[in-house]
């Protein structure tokens, strides 16, 4: 059940977009005084209906002095879902809709990850409602939240409050100017994930204000 | 009473001779160990394929029949905890449970997940099995590379050099997805497992009681104690739910609801037979002579049937009540008589008693002949049970309570110190039916009957049985929806001669569940050979990825020789690709520890897998071993049957559809006997009485039994395997009501008096059980009482005008 928990993270974390993983985030938990900034500075980025763009991913295994990088596509549709297309080294594919999350491989073969009922999926929906409204409170119910403002946007840390969640990722740090731009992912072993978002294209209320950003 | 020779058998004899035959019967009783059988399986048809397939439903069952869940809900997830954390505290460690759950083990993930990495070579799901045996090593390489460089992989990269293919990954995903958590809506939160519906979210604390608990309700039970820790809990916090699921609290509830319902119906109907008996006698020796000749013909009953077949079912002491009625008959009668004056009771009423008795018991012995054990038990037991009674009443009460100076003296036609003006207004109204009345109401209540009797229906659900309160009814129905398991109450039992048979005779089913599962018969299945598949295709994976990445070389070379030396160029490839330098951490794996797990010698195994194996895994019953393999969410379409064709070690199992369809087979088989006893019965008055007689005798229980048919046809009621025990009930009493006035005649009052007596005594016992709430019960109360109540009202038509 848990492995499947950082599905929701992950995909939490790609809502929000990326930045460099900076470790002093965590210096700064979110409070009274920086959570309606947050909520706004979050509500500004995610000033879209639909948010689309190329992704570079980077998982680093320090132990091993290894890097994997793979390239691929997003698509992010308040109404519709999100589809996460990984084009190269190899293919695959991950769809969430309203009926769960969907994988397909590079022969076609298409399997259900996550069924609509499941609560991992449920709580992952609920979420991303909040994000896109900007709705920390409910965020907090299930991360302990940090923020630091920066001259061009800000940098949001995120650490599961659940010790069982923080066995598989212990930290997602997101940084964000215009746009979401990076994401790390740092899982139990702290071997960080990296998301680069690049090309970055919105549509939406915002468009006339930002119909392109590269970060 | 004479013998053969025509010599009056004396009193003295008569005593001799009735604890001789008490005697031996007891005494073959007392001989064997007492066993009583409330095994619903039990009454299965005797088949050895189905004795071994109870044997280990029962054995499964008895893990599960202790298992509760208690949900404790709030709007607020830290009341419902707080709550789930003061019950888990009051109950934690006390002896009525053999455990408590309520938190999760933080390193259970991690443990299942290690023990996975460490068999990963072996405990494969059905693809990677099938990749690894049939080499496909391009398919295994991309599926790890897509793990590798997947976004959403939760693929551990840290032991990529032990592990290129990520199998330990794919071993421990195989087991999550094969197992009951895949599909819960459950979830963990600060330790705890919860669950949201409706805007409420449940806390889940489960529980196991121990074996020694009892199932039948009482004061200081640990079911009640629950309850009333889960009413404090309420009453301090506003706005706690509860959700309580569990065979321990439903075995509470009834035996609750049962127990009292027991003490008022058998209270007041007790109250009302001892007042109208000393409202008859005026005198207490009638009635205890009347309840030692029940306790007797019982306890005489039961001996024997124990030393006949070893033990007695519950089933068979339900039915053997027929012996109480027919018991109080007897007695009733005899002491009418012996009230009313008459000086030799036994010569005066022998007859009517004789050919009663052997009506009966000829009913009796037709149900030997059916192929049911139990249904020959009950016969039996029934049979035993009114010879007892019989002799009671014909030798000891003889030699007791009269002067056996074998002078008959006739009986005052109104006596004067027995209450006869109720016979005496009952009487009054047939003798003045004229016979063409007579025949005109019997021909309007046959005529009355046929529309019912279409709309019967001979059936026995025992689904229907035990209606759940509303509390209960909506906790299960809550559980089941947050576990969203959808377990089918179809489910396979697999046998095998040893573990490894089981695993590999699962294979066999599990395969065409999977198709099943491809074409949408079902959602999912649970079985043991999912997360450990059998010893061959343990062996097949591990050899078969050897076999893909250092081709035929032995493994003892490959583990002396040095790194690198025996790589195919495939997978060298594969290795140089993902920065993997050389292959000395999985020559290494190879040597570390057993890759296999066998089930005749499991390893330790982390928590999890070792629930799913409690929950599976039957084992060793008898001299062979057994599993279940568990249906999810199973459409209408979906036929077990066909699944476990050909596949004669699967054995398909529903309980409630098995014993529903054996009930129904036994209700048609007693009625066919029941019919064929009566004809012998039939043929016996005709020789006895002449025709025309024996139809006006025969047809007051035949035309009750119809009655009661037709009844249940009209309310729509099952005519069930508890209906047809009232009917042949009926039958066998009600034959004696129509005989007793055969002989007696239709303007003897003493006669009237004693059948009134009789079948009010029957009606207030057994029809007052249609009080009942639980429906087996209620059906057999029922059933007698209007087949009583019409055969009392159609007997004096058998008598001579």
């Amino acid at each position: 059940m848990l492995f499947k928990r950082n599905i929701f993270v992950l995909l939490l974390c790609v809502i929000y977009g990326c930045g460099v993983a900076m470790a002093d985030v965590f210096d700064h938990p979110v409070n009274k005084k920086t959570k309606p900034e947050l909520e706004k500075a979050l509500a500004k980025v995610m000033n879209y209906e639909v948010a689309s763009g190329d992704f570079k991913q980077t998982k680093s295994i320090k132990k091993r002095n290894r890097k994997f990088v793979s390239t691929g596509t997003f698509m992010i549709s308040k109404k519709n879902g999100i589809i996460w297309k990984t084009q190269k080294p190899i293919f695959s594919e991950l769809a969430l809709n309203n009926g769960g999350i969907f994988e397909r491989d590079s022969s076609g073969q298409s399997h259900m990850l996550l069924p609509k009922d499941n609560p991992i999926f449920a709580d992952l929906s609920k979420n991303i409602q909040s994000f896109f409204s900007g709705k920390i409170s409910e965020l907090e119910t299930k991360f302990q939240v940090f923020y630091e403002k920066k001259s061009c946007g800000f940098i949001m840390g995120l650490v599961p409050q659940e010790a069982m969640v923080r066995m598989v990722i212990d930290n997602v740090v997101i940084e964000a100017c215009k746009n979401i731009d990076k994401v790390t992912i740092t899982d139990g072993e702290k071997t960080p994930v990296m998301l680069d978002f690049l090309n970055y294209k919105i549509v939406g209320k915002a468009m006339q204000n930002r119909t392109s950003s590269v970060p | 009473m004479k013998f053969f020779n025509g010599r009056r058998l004396n009193a003295k004899t008569g005593i001799i001779l009735w604890v001789a035959i008490h005697a031996i019967l007891i005494v073959l009783g007392l001989s064997v160990p007492w066993k009583m059988d409330s095994d619903l399986y039990s009454i299965l048809p005797d088949s050895n394929e189905i004795k071994n397939v109870s044997a280990a439903e029962k054995t499964l069952s008895a893990c599960t029949m202790r298992n509760i869940t208690v949900l404790v809900g709030h709007e607020n997830f830290d009341v419902a905890r707080s709550a789930a954390v003061a019950l888990d505290s009051v109950f934690k460690g006390i002896s009525s449970f053999e455990e408590t759950r309520l938190f999760v083990n933080e390193k259970s993930m991690d443990e299942t997940r290690e023990f996975f990495f460490n068999h990963r070579y072996t405990l494969q799901g059905r693809n990677v099995r099938e990749i690894l045996a049939s080499g496909d090593f391009d398919a295994l390489k991309k599926r790890a590379l897509q793990k590798i460089y997947g976004s959403f992989s939760t693929a551990n990269l840290n032991h990529l050099d032990e592990d290129p293919f990520l199998l330990g990954d794919a071993a421990f995903e195989n087991f999550v997805q094969n197992s009951p958590m895949a599909m819960s809506r459950f979830s963990i939160r600060e330790g705890v497992l919860y669950a949201v519906d409706s805007g409420v979210t449940y806390v889940m604390w489960n529980a196991v009681l121990s074996e020694k608990v009892s199932s039948i309700s009482s004061g200081d039970h640990i079911i009640a104690r629950l309850n009333h820790v889960l009413d404090s809990l309420k009453k301090v916090q506003p706005g706690l739910l509860v959700a309580k699921s569990g065979v321990p609290f439903h075995s509470y509830e009834s035996s609750d609801r049962a127990k009292s319902e027991i003490a008022w119906i058998s209270g007041v109907s007790i109250v009302l037979i001892l007042l109208l008996l000393l409202y008859v006698f005026r005198s207490t020796i009638p009635i205890v002579a009347t309840l030692s000749t029940i306790a007797i013909a019982i306890f005489t009953a039961l001996a024997f049937t124990w030393f006949i077949f070893g033990k007695v079912h519950v089933f068979t002491l339900v039915f053997g009540t027929s012996i109480i009625g027919v018991s109080i008959d007897y007695a009733v009668h005899f002491f009418v008589h012996k009230k009313a004056g008459v000086r030799n009771v036994r010569s005066s009423i022998i007859k009517g008693l004789l050919l009663g008795f052997l009506t009966t018991e000829l009913s009796y012995i037709a149900l030997t002949f059916a192929d049911f054990s139990l249904l020959r038990q009950m016969a039996v037991f029934s049979i035993v049970g009114l010879l007892s009674a019989f002799l009671t009443i014909t030798l000891l009460f003889h030699a007791v309570f009269e002067n056996a100076d074998g002078l008959k003296n006739a009986a005052k036609s109104e006596p004067q110190n027995l209450p006869t003006k109720f016979p005496k207004v009952f009487l009054d109204a047939y003798s003045k039916l004229p016979k063409w009345g007579a025949r005109l109401i019997l021909a309007l209540f046959i005529a009355a009957l046929l529309p019912g009797l279409k709309l019967l229906n001979v059936h026995t659900d025992i689904g229907n049985f035990y209606t759940m309160n509303d509390e209960i009814k909506a906790s299960e129905a809550l559980t089941s929806k947050l576990n969203n398991l959808g377990v089918s109450p179809t489910y396979f039992i697999v046998e095998g001669k040893d573990e490894n048979d089981v695993l590999e005779m699962e294979e066999k089913l599990t395969q065409r569940l999977a198709n099943a599962e491809n074409e949408g018969l079902l959602k999912s299945y649970l079985a043991v050979s999912n997360i450990i598949p059998s010893n061959e295709n343990q062996e097949k994976s591990y050899r078969g990825f050897r076999k893909m990445i250092y081709g035929n070389t032995g493994l003892l070379k490959i583990i002396i020789e040095k790194p690198g030396s025996y790589a195919t160029s495939k997978a060298s490839n594969y290795f140089t690709e993902i920065g993997v330098e050389n292959d000395s951490a999985i020559i290494a794996s190879f040597g570390k520890e057993n890759p296999f797990v066998w089930m005749n010698n499991l390893p330790d195994l982390p928590q999890s897998l070792n629930s799913l194996l409690r929950m599976l895994w039957i084992g060793k019953v008898g001299d062979k071993y057994y599993s279940a393999v568990i249906l999810l969410h199973v459409s209408d379409k979906f036929d077990a049957q066909k699944i476990a064709e050909d596949l004669p070690s699967v054995h398909v199992v529903n309980k409630m559809q098995n014993i529903n369809n054996a009930l129904t087979k036994i209700s048609h088989i007693s009625l066919v006997l029941v019919g064929a006893a009566y004809s012998v019965v039939f043929l016996i008055l005709v020789a006895v009485y002449k025709f025309k007689d024996a139809v006006r005798i025969i047809r007051a229980p035949v035309l009750a039994s119809l009655f009661v048919a037709g009844v249940f046809g009209y309310m729509s009621i099952d005519f069930n395997f508890f209906a047809i025990v009232g009917v042949i009930l009926t039958l066998g009493i009600g034959i004696d009501y129509a005989l007793f006035f055969r002989e007696g005649g239709r303007q003897n009052l003493i006669t009237t008096l004693a059948i009134m007596l009789s079948s009010m005594t029957t009606l207030i016992s057994f029809g007052s059980l249609a009080c009942s709430a639980f429906v087996p019960v209620h059906t057999f109360g029922l059933a007698v009482l209007l087949g009583i109540s019409c055969c009392f009202l159609i007997s004096p038509f058998s008598a001579k005008r």
